[in-house]
């Protein structure tokens, strides 16, 4: 027999009873070669582009899921950082460079494309600079276009006078959507090392070394994982590691031949597959669940960190087998209004602010999908994102900050975002000023072991 | 028996089939309402890529 009636029934069970799904399939395209001194003609040649090249991207998912069983909840695109691609026009305003992203994105139905973003982590370009001023009108003016700008990285330190930017602009962005809870910014992330080849929204863009047209594929699994974890009660942390291990091999072997065969019929190259479990706020999709299977009565409580330490790099050793090419995240996600389990554990005072950020040292992302009170000020923002960063530069790792200072709203309030995004109550932060380390601006070095030549 | 349900599984080869695979696969979950049974059809390269190296 080919495969053993047990093999058979893991793996449908896998997809029936624990809602594991292809997250993302995201073609990136480059809109290198689409600059002119024209921002028109540049929008033009944008749309033109996108059109053509990602006009099968929907039709070919369904396809694949459907001859394959297996299902692609997101069909995504992500573009090169517009910053670089509007650099050459006398435009100021970049707003309407994310309105022709937003109506492809319509027109292809997708959800979300990414790229409205800027590499700034050593310094401004004018383009740079013309993209973030537009950040809050164009990601409040837009439904599906997400942004991300990266300020630090391990090689070149962090980039205050961004960091500082940035405070403000999550503000303003927060600000203009304030009906909506300040939905703008749970578009909008603050990255340090950011990754080219990401297809996770909100983060993903084309990177400028990335080729032409690649497909990059997000798997995701937390519910996998806990079930595998159902039978390992009293089971030491070797047999736990050896399960999840296993367990990310099966779930990315998977992932492997499901992009690689949209990619196929795309005609573009299979670019990187991202191991990350990312959560959904549906029940059993979890990733704090998991963590409370290890053995914690809450996520958030002592000894979270290692399970997170535990549960991200055996998804990484389990995956990068099973792979040819590993990018992205890779690791654990943990978004709080994403993850039912998240949004438990802070009703239930477990997981705060400073938990979480400790937590960001192990996971594969940052602070994401965090609700803090509307009158943060700029500074407490950027000084959230400041300690975020200094995290990913020292440890070399990506971190980020998806963060979303809702208006009008306070600790213990909820915020409602919709859909994927989900809800949180709103985490309190420190009531201490962080203004005059903030005001200093300038960069902070690289640090010592950033010498690798 | 598996883990208290009865499974009954199949290898089927569709190449000669006269129908799609979308209209095989949704006529298969259809009868499956009426005999009280959940009809799922999947690729075997997925098995494959999962369980053998």
């Amino acid at each position: 027999m080919l495969f053993s009636p047990f093999e058979i029934k893991e793996t449908v069970d896998m997809f029936l009873r624990h809602k594991l799904d292809v997250r993302a399939i995201t073609l990136g395209i480059s809109l290198l070669d689409c600059a002119d001194s024209s921002g028109e003609k540049t929008r033009r040649r944008m749309r033109e582009k996108l059109l053509r090249i990602a006009g099968r991207l929907v039709a070919v998912g369904r396809e694949v899921e459907t001859e394959y069983g297996v299902p692609i909840i997101n069909k995504r695109v992500s573009v090169t950082p517009i910053a670089l691609v509007a650099a050459a026009s006398d435009d100021e305003d970049y707003t309407p460079y994310a309105t022709t992203l937003d109506e492809v994105a319509k027109e292809l139905g997708i959800d979300f494309v990414g790229g409205f973003s800027a590499l700034v982590q050593k310094g401004y370009t004018v383009g740079d600079r013309r993209l973030i001023a537009s950040i809050p009108e164009a990601l409040a003016n837009t439904e599906r276009v997400c942004g991300s700008v990266n300020v630090a990285s391990t090689r070149s330190g962090i980039n205050m006078d961004a960091v500082r930017e940035m405070g403000r602009t999550i503000k303003q962005a927060a600000e203009l959507t304030a009906d909506h809870d300040g939905i703008a910014c749970a578009k909008l992330v603050v990255f340090c090392n950011a990754p080219e080849d990401n297809p996770f929204m909100a983060g993903a863009f084309h990177g400028p070394g990335e080729p032409d047209a690649v497909l990059n594929v997000g798997v995701s699994g937390p519910g996998v994982v806990a079930a595998a974890l159902d039978s390992m009660h009293g089971s030491g942390f070797d047999e736990v590691a050896e399960v999840i291990k296993k367990t990310a091999f099966k779930i990315t072997r998977m992932g492997q031949i499901v992009g690689e065969e949209a990619a196929r019929r795309l005609g573009v190259p299979f670019g990187i597959l991202d191991l990350s479990l990312a959560p959904t706020p549906e029940v059993g999709d979890s990733v704090a669940r998991i963590l409370e299977k290890l053995g914690l009565e809450v996520a958030g409580t002592h000894g979270t960190t290692a399970a997170l330490a535990l549960l991200t790099d055996m998804i990484k050793k389990g995956g990068v087998m099973a792979s040819t090419h590993v990018g992205g995240m890779s690791g654990a996600f943990i978004p709080v209004s994403e993850d039912e389990g998240m949004v438990a554990a802070v009703r239930s005072g477990a997981l705060t602010l400073d938990k979480l950020e400790a937590m960001t040292c192990v996971c594969s992302v940052g602070l994401d999908m965090v609700a803090v009170p509307g009158d943060a000020s700029e500074s407490t923002i950027s000084a959230i994102i400041a300690d975020e960063m200094a995290i990913g530069m020292v440890n070399n790792k990506t971190t980020a900050v998806r963060i979303i200072p809702v208006p009008g709203k306070k600790p213990g309030d909820w915020a409602e975002f919709g859909g994927l995004l989900g809800g949180a109550p709103i985490l309190p932060t420190h009531r201490f000023s962080s203004e005059r380390f903030i005001a200093r601006g300038g960069r902070i070095p690289a640090p010592i072991h950033s010498f690798r030549n | 028996m598996l883990s208290g349900n009865f499974v009954m599984m199949m290898m089927v080869d569709l190449a000669g089939s006269a129908k799609p695979l979308a209209v095989v696969k949704d006529e298969l979950a259809a009868l499956g309402d009426t005999l009280d049974v959940s009809i799922s059809m999947m690729h075997e390269r997925v098995f494959s890529a999962m369980h053998r190296l």
